[in-house]
């Protein structure tokens, strides 16, 4: 048993509990966790925020009492919490531990980087990159690697010895064929019989994400994002905006459904979205109208789906397999509550029962 | 990938996992069986956000090139066509399927679109324009009954708090600082609806699998409202009051539901109310963050020790 980690078996017995909560009492698994905690994501995130605050305010009481360094003593001091954490009271992706760690590390080498270079922008992104990735070796934590491996991808094209104008068409080429090439190696080493879930979901949110990052990096100009004239430019340069999603994309897609795994499908809907996104001005149609037909589209094609794999197709289907999550039924409704049309005031409503401003039926109609 | 193939046989043996239960894990550890439900439901979701929007945005812009009525006839028709897929699979006695709860929640929202236009062309209720909403909220709720949908009671309840003057949103949490004290009697007023709502659904046996929405929504209309008297110097003992009674009622409830985000409301939102009444009384800066600091382990303490409660209940 260690103390600094749980190992990949007690990680794979708490996935499995997790995965059989419904059916198989979570009593049974205790003795197979090594006595490791972990909370759940609505409290996880709780009490990731909570402890971040506390941190932001310990900060300001130091600064407000003008001691020298203290930046990096409280530093030291959330890093070695956030040690204490792990290894004596056993804390495993619960929140706490992370946003000290992070928060730690952050400190210290934003002390460091102030007392010997000063404020610089490329030493600071080397130092978010550097931080988050050490954190997400250490605490195994998929969210501060794909933030990582985002930042580290901008450091090392515009701060790593390229030098090229920030943003530039050049520099972005070389960051979106970076991010690119990031998620084709995670999409590669997913298909390796990993021992560790937390490893997977490392892979898995990169295969999600750095293919969107690719694609946001080819898109941007110094000047924003505008979609180019592709019924009148065809030059390999302007096309690689939108084939490298569409390539990524499909070969995300086919590699989920063969391997049965969720991330490489999310990452081949994504590819396709930014695709479409791309292509915006193809038809020269109102946007609202563009919205109204991918819409329908999109209903069309799920509708189809999600009726053809009822029956199970190929071990393929569209049923749920298992029970829903409350973080999973809240979503829904609250993305449902968010969809409602806002209310309509009428041209000459003269109702003006406060609140206007706030906007809403039943106040004045301003909003 | 992972495979668990030898943690399942493990269980099997020990006597936790009967073979039916064994066999099936291990066809979905094996991927022999894979479901798309997930992916499938965010599909139908964007594409029914990406119709609703269209529209709302057709219905704004384009009420010179098209007539009203042409317009509404063929909102009209869409939101029918989704209503009658709905009505057709219940007189069938089948169970709706994924794609049957999206498209009707596109035709409920298709009729809160058309609603909303009809208003304000031809101004049928005139200066109570807003009454509109109730009727909507009603729609919504008979509809939300009849066809068994927890989506639809969703909107249900939106409209009616949009009746009284609350546009659930983020912009609304963002602006909750800024909104006048009366919206907070007004958010108040929505929750103690909803929860009387909530009392005779549960009394009448009417549909226990909405009582959960029930709680969600009045709770954090209720906690809103108390939130936004805080940073109201008149309001703060009341607002401070409320927080604390409404967060000892969340946290009764998450145990007893086992329901982790009951929990988190009920230790979160108190800590903020307090922490900005503390913000607006103590002048020292200093002091300020002292007390914020205490604030923030305060709450963290709290959630950790509640939080093993909420999963496993009383």
């Amino acid at each position: 048993m260690s103390a600094a980690a749980p190992s990949a078996g007690e990680e794979r017995w708490y996935e499995l509990s997790r995965q059989l909560a419904a059916s198989v009492d979570p009593a049974v698994f205790t003795g197979r966790l090594g006595g490791w905690r972990r909370a759940r994501l609505p409290t996880r995130c709780a009490l990731f925020v909570a402890a971040l605050l506390a941190a932001g305010f310990a900060h300001a009481v130091l600064q407000l009492l003008h001691i020298p360094h203290a930046v990096a003593c409280i530093g030291a001091i959330e890093l070695a919490l956030a040690e204490w954490l792990i290894r004596r009271r056993r804390l495993f992706a619960c929140g706490v531990e992370e946003a000290l760690a992070i928060s730690g590390l952050l400190s210290l080498g934003y002390d460091l980087l102030l007392s010997h270079s000063g404020f610089a922008t490329g030493p600071i992104i080397w130092l978010i990159t550097g931080a988050f990735g050490a954190a997400a070796l250490r605490l195994r934590n998929a969210l501060f690697g794909l933030v990582a491996a985002l930042v580290g991808v901008g450091a090392l094209v515009y701060y790593g010895g390229v030098h090229t104008p920030w943003l530039d068409q050049h520099g972005a080429r070389i960051a979106s064929l970076l991010c690119y090439a990031f998620a084709l190696v995670a999409l590669g080493a997913g298909a390796r019989t990993l021992s560790r879930p937390s490893h997977e979901r490392m892979l898995d949110w990169l295969v999600v994400a750095m293919p969107v990052a690719g694609y946001l990096w080819s898109a941007s100009s110094p000047n924003g994002y505008f979609a180019a004239d592709y019924l009148h430019d065809h030059s390999p340069s302007a096309l690689y905006t939108p084939l490298a999603p569409l390539l990524f994309g499909v070969i995300a897609l086919f590699t989920g459904l063969r391997r049965r795994t969720h991330a490489p499908v999310l990452a081949g809907m994504l590819c396709v979205a930014c695709v479409a996104y791309e292509l915006r001005n193809l038809s020269g149609l109102p946007w609202h109208v563009r919205f109204m037909l991918w819409g329908t589209l999109l209903l069309a094609t799920a509708v189809v789906l999600e009726r053809w794999l009822r029956r199970p197709r190929g071990g393929i289907t569209s049923r749920r397999l298992g029970p829903a999550s409350e973080t999973d039924g809240l979503l829904q409704l609250g993305g449902a509550a968010v969809l409602t049309p806002p209310p309509a005031p009428a041209a000459n409503a003269t109702f003006s029962g406060g609140g206007g401003g706030f906007g809403g039926g039943g106040a004045s109609g301003r909003y | 990938m992972l495979r668990f193939e030898t943690e399942l046989r493990e269980l099997h043996a020990a006597g936790t996992l009967d073979s039916a239960a064994t066999e099936r894990a291990l066809a979905l550890d094996r991927g022999e069986v894979y479901s798309l439900h997930a992916e499938l439901r965010l599909c139908l979701y964007a594409a029914v956000a990406l119709i609703t929007i269209g529209v709302g945005v057709l219905l704004k812009q384009n009420l010179q090139h098209i007539g009203p009525l042409t317009l509404l006839a063929a909102i009209g028709l869409a939101a029918g066509a989704c209503y009658a897929t709905a009505l057709r699979t219940r007189r069938r006695g089948s169970v709706r399927s994924l794609a049957g709860d999206y498209l009707l929640l596109l035709g409920a929202l298709l009729l809160s679109s058309g609603c909303g236009y009809a208003e304000s062309q031809f101004h049928l209720f005139g200066e109570h324009w807003a009454r509109q909403l109730l009727l909507l909220a009603l729609v919504h709720a008979s509809t939300a009954y009849y066809f068994d949908s927890r989506l639809l009671l969703s909107l249900a309840l939106t409209s009616l708090a949009s009746w009284l003057g609350i546009e659930p949103g983020l912009g609304t949490a963002w602006s909750l600082p800024h909104a006048p004290p009366d919206f907070g009697w007004r958010a108040l007023a929505c929750a103690a609806l909803i929860f009387a709502w909530r009392e005779i659904d549960r009394r009448a046996r009417l549909a226990p699998q909405f009582l959960e929405v029930f709680d969600h929504f009045a709770l954090i209309l209720a906690l809103g409202a108390g939130l936004l008297w805080c940073v109201h110097p008149e309001q703060r003992l009341a607002g401070l009051l409320l927080l604390v009674v409404l967060g000892a009622f969340a946290v009764y409830r998450g145990y007893h539901r086992s329901s982790e985000f009951m929990v988190v409301y009920g230790v979160v939102y108190p800590a903020i109310g307090l922490g900005a009444v503390c913000a607006q009384l103590i002048g020292s800066p200093l002091v300020v963050a002292v007390i914020e600091l205490m604030l923030a382990i305060g709450a963290l303490l709290l959630l950790w020790r509640l939080r093993a409660g909420a999963r496993a209940g009383p």
